[in-house]
C-alpha cells in the first residue's frame, strides 16, 4: 500500500468527508468501467443501462456501510495496489449480479437440445462425455485450468500465458500434452 | 480405433455441465485481495499454485478473476455520470467541522506526568483510574480530564508507563444513560490513523503511546462527533 493510499483510507475510516469524496472521485472511473465492461461481455448492458449505475452505487454502499467494513478489509501487503483490489471487488459484485439473473446450466441444456443427433451417435457422445469428465479429474489442477481457460472460457494462448505468468510456448506445450492424454483415454476406452 | 481430434474434444469439453462450487469449497474461496495480488504477480510461487488449485475447481472464483482481468486489459474508460458520483459521495453527509472537544498538553517528568495545559476539566487524581477500572488511587503518573460534548460526557485518562510511554484511555458515555458500543474511538497522528476501536461500554484504551501530537476522534455511524487534541511532551521539554 502506498502512503497516499494509507492516508486516504485512514481518512475515510475516520469519517472524513474530504477523504471520502476524494476516494469516490479517484476510483469512480475504474469502478464504473469495470462494471460496464463485465456487463458488456455478457451482453447485459444493452438490456438495462440503469443497472450499471445501480451496481456502481451498490459498490460504494458496500465500501461505506457497517463502519466501512469492506474498505477495512484491504491490507495492502501482498503486492497489489488499491486500484487492482477495487477492480476485483467491482468485478465480483457484477458477476454475482449476473449469476442472480441467469439460472445455472441453461446454455448446456440448450446446446444439447439444438444438436439432436441420431440415437447411436447420442449414445457414443454421452459415453464420451462421461469418460472425458472422468479423464479431466485425473489431470493436475494446472492442466485442468489450462483446458478450462482454452475450451470453456475461450481465451487465446497469449491471454492464458499472461494470466498464468508463463510463456506462450509453454501453454501450447501443456495444451498439446493434455490433449494427447485425453485422446489416449478416449481412444483406448472406446476402440473396438 | 476411433480418432479424436482437437475440435471434437473441444466440443465435448464445452458441453460438459458447469460445476458450481459447493458450500465447502465456497467457504475456502480467497478474498478479493488474493485475486488482485495474483493478477499483479504479488503472490509468489506457493501462493500462485494454491490459488490455481482453487481456480481449477471453483467456477465462481474463475469468473471473478477473468472479469477483473478483462476489465484491466481494456484500456477504455467509460464516462461516469455526474449524478452517480454525487450519489456515492452523498453516502457520507457533509458534517460540521470536526470540532475540538478539548485539548490536553502533558509533559513527561521523571516518573510522573505533568499537566501543562488543558481546556477540559481536570478531575482530582484520586477519582482517576475509573475508565479502566483499575480500582487503585491514581498518583502523579495519571491524569483525567473530562468535558461534555452535547449529550455525551467525554473523559480522557493518561497514565505514565515505563520509559517514555503512556497509556491513553478514552470514554464517551451518554449523560444519565447506559454506555454505548456504537462509537468508534480513533487515535490519529500526522493525518494518519494509528489505532481505532469500536468502544466497549463506551471506552477504548490505546497502549504504549509515545510522545507526540495526537487527535483522539470520537465518531458515531461514520461521522466524527469531535476530537480531543492530545500532546505528550518528552521529559526536558520547554
Amino acid at each position: 500500500m502506498t502512503e497516499a493510499e494509507r492516508t486516504l483510507i485512514a481518512g475515510c475510516l475516520r469519517g472524513d468527508k474530504d477523504a471520502w469524496d476524494t476516494f469516490v472521485r479517484q476510483f469512480s472511473s475504474l469502478v464504473y468501467s469495470t462494471i460496464y465492461k463485465t456487463l458488456a461481455l455478457h451482453h447485459a448492458v444493452q438490456r438495462d443501462q440503469g443497472v450499471v449505475e445501480d451496481l456502481f452505487q451498490e459498490f460504494f454502499v458496500a465500501m461505506f456501510t457497517s463502519d466501512c467494513r469492506k474498505l477495512r478489509q484491504f491490507r495492502g501487503d501482498r503486492g497489489c495496489t488499491m486500484a487492482s483490489w477495487l477492480r476485483v471487488v467491482a468485478a465480483r459484485l457484477t458477476v454475482d449480479y449476473l449469476r442472480r439473473q441467469r439460472p445455472g446450466d441453461v446454455e448446456v441444456t440448450e446446446a444439447i437440445a439444438a444438436d439432436q443427433p441420431d440415437p447411436p451417435s447420442a449414445l457414443i457422445t454421452l459415453e464420451e462425455e462421461r469418460l472425458l469428465a472422468k479423464a479431466m479429474q485425473s489431470l493436475s489442477d494446472r492442466d485442468r485450468l489450462v483446458i478450462e481457460l482454452t475450451y470453456r472460457r475461450s481465451l487465446g494462448a497469449e491471454e492464458i500465458a499472461a494470466l498464468l505468468k508463463t510463456s506462450v510456448g509453454a501453454v501450447y506445450t501443456q495444451k498439446s500434452r493434455v490433449l494427447d492424454k485425453l485422446r489416449e483415454i478416449l481412444g483406448k476406452t472406446l476402440s473396438l | 480405433m476411433i480418432e479424436r481430434d482437437e475440435d471434437h474434444i473441444g466440443r465435448l469439453l464445452r458441453r460438459m455441465p458447469r460445476r458450481e462450487p459447493g458450500k465447502q469449497l465456497r467457504s475456502a474461496c480467497p478474498d478479493e485481495e488474493v485475486l488482485a495480488a495474483y493478477l499483479s504477480g504479488g503472490l509468489g510461487e506457493t501462493g500462485n499454485a494454491e490459488l490455481e488449485n482453487h481456480l481449477a475447481a471453483c467456477a465462481y472464483c474463475l469468473d471473478d478473476l477473468l472479469a477483473a482481468y478483462r476489465a484491466r486489459q481494456s484500456k477504455d474508460r467509460e464516462e461516469v455520470p455526474a449524478n452517480a458520483v454525487a450519489r456515492a459521495m452523498a453516502l457520507l453527509a457533509k458534517p460540521k467541522l470536526t470540532s475540538e472537544i478539548f485539548s490536553l498538553v502533558v509533559g513527561l517528568a521523571r516518573e510522573s506526568l505533568e499537566l501543562i495545559s488543558t481546556t477540559g476539566r481536570l478531575v482530582t487524581p484520586s477519582l482517576a483510574a475509573e475508565i479502566r477500572g483499575k480500582g487503585k488511587a491514581a498518583g502523579d503518573g495519571m491524569l483525567r480530564i473530562e468535558k461534555d460534548l452535547g449529550e455525551l460526557q467525554v473523559a480522557l485518562e493518561v497514565e505514565r508507563l515505563e520509559g517514555n510511554l503512556c497509556q491513553v484511555a478514552v470514554n464517551a458515555t451518554p449523560r444519565g444513560g447506559p454506555a454505548t458500543d456504537l462509537l468508534r474511538l480513533s487515535l490519529c497522528s500526522g493525518g494518519r490513523e494509528q489505532a481505532s476501536f469500536l468502544a466497549r461500554q463506551g471506552s477504548a484504551t490505546f497502549d504504549r503511546v509515545a510522545p507526540g501530537e495526537y487527535q483522539l476522534v470520537v465518531a458515531a455511524a461514520g461521522s466524527a462527533l469531535g476530537a480531543i487534541a492530545l500532546t505528550i511532551k518528552e521529559a526536558g521539554h520547554e
